[in-house]
């Protein structure tokens, strides 16, 4: 956690954020290899 | 309090869908975390064949106790993997993840989805959560999971620093992670990757020298940048025996290998001129050691 809250580049390795219900656009994303970490946040976006 | 949640389950090939399923209840040392970010790890491969697997990372807000422990309401923390027994030996060392008595999860949540992390709650035993520091954000906060967690663990293993040069064979989020962990540690870091997206954000995060696996001379390259003498230290994050392979034949006379991307293929090794010769360490980790790195 240390290195997280202190390295000035930590957070530029999230490079896709998508809301839960964008599941499918989140795994395509994953998929292509074409991003760093992919983050799904579990409160944003309408539910089906 | 709701009574129910969404949850995403992959139900076919390239298929998914969100279902409404009962929250679960705490229990014992099991607390009910509300979950706010949820890093994709390799559960897009599971997507791919339409196999079942719902994910091990995720941040959250600590929402619901059963008894006294080491949260509280409240706490914004990040959810460790698995459900280790938290009385062995590797337990206790905060090894908990190489445990060999890992719970059922199911038994102790009471619902099938009870280990898996796609959902908007969840239940973790307490000693599994690791508080974030105040201001940070579940996402960042969350890169603790396998963004940065099984890198931070094999640089400290190495204990890699500055007078050293590091090899990090694969360049997706755990590869990239440790470019990160990497660099803060001050080594000199060599990324090798083939896809140029990952290439681009290996230099932006730091790396010093970013080679494709494809390239011809890349043996060349790499001792040529280490006095002839090989890296100090590896992290295979690639899963691919070939990245293997490049990391012992580079790693320098002492120096050490470790082996973070799993892979279920066979890698000749060959005891005389990898091991004994040379006098490598080969190491295989899987995350960080919980105790000491917690705050
Ligand atoms: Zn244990
Ligand atoms: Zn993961």
């Amino acid at each position: 956690m240390q290195v997280i809250r202190d390295s000035p580049v930590a957070e530029n390795l999230i490079t896709h954020t998508f809301p839960m219900n964008e599941i499918q656009k989140a795994f395509e994303v994953c998929a292509s290899q074409e991003c760093g970490k992919v983050m799904n946040l579990a409160w944003e976006g309408k539910t089906q | 309090m709701p009574h129910t949640m969404k949850r995403i389950a992959i139900t076919g090939v390239e298929q998914t869908t969100q279902l409404d399923v009962r929250i679960p209840q705490p229990m014992q040392n099991w607390v009910l975390v509300k979950v706010h970010a949820i890093p994709l790890c390799t559960e897009y491969k599971n997507w791919l064949n339409g196999s079942v697997y719902h994910g091990h990372e995720a941040a959250g807000e600590v929402v619901m106790v059963a008894q006294p422990g080491k949260v509280n309401v409240g706490d914004r923390v990040v959810v460790m993997a698995g459900a280790p027994c938290g009385k062995c030996a590797l337990c206790i060392s905060g090894e908990y993840i190489h445990c060999q008595h890992m719970h059922d999860p199911a038994e102790f949540t009471g619902v099938a989805y009870g280990g898996d992390t796609h959902v908007q709650y969840l239940l973790k035993q307490d000693w599994l959560l690791v508080p974030i520091p105040d201001g940070m954000s579940y996402t960042r906060a969350a890169l603790a999971c396998c963004g940065m967690g099984p890198t931070f663990g094999a640089l400290e293993n190495m204990q890699v620093s500055a007078t050293d040069t590091v090899l990090i064979t694969g360049g997706g989020a755990v590869g990239l992670g440790g470019v990160i962990n990497a660099k803060f540690r001050g080594a000199r870091t060599i990324l090798v990757e083939q896809v140029p997206y990952r290439q681009q954000k290996g230099r932006e995060l730091g790396a010093d020298l970013v080679l494709s696996p494809h390239d011809p001379d890349i043996h060349t390259k790499i001792m040529a940048y280490t006095d002839m003498c090989g890296v100090d230290a590896c992290l295979e994050t690639s899963g691919n025996v070939i990245a293997q392979r490049l990391c012992i034949n580079m790693v320098r006379r002492r120096g050490k290998v470790s082996l973070v991307g799993e892979c279920g293929n066979d890698l000749a090794i060959q005891a005389s001129n990898d091991f004994i010769r040379k006098g490598i360490s080969l190491l295989g980790q899987w995350h960080y050691n919980l105790t000491g790195h917690t705050s």
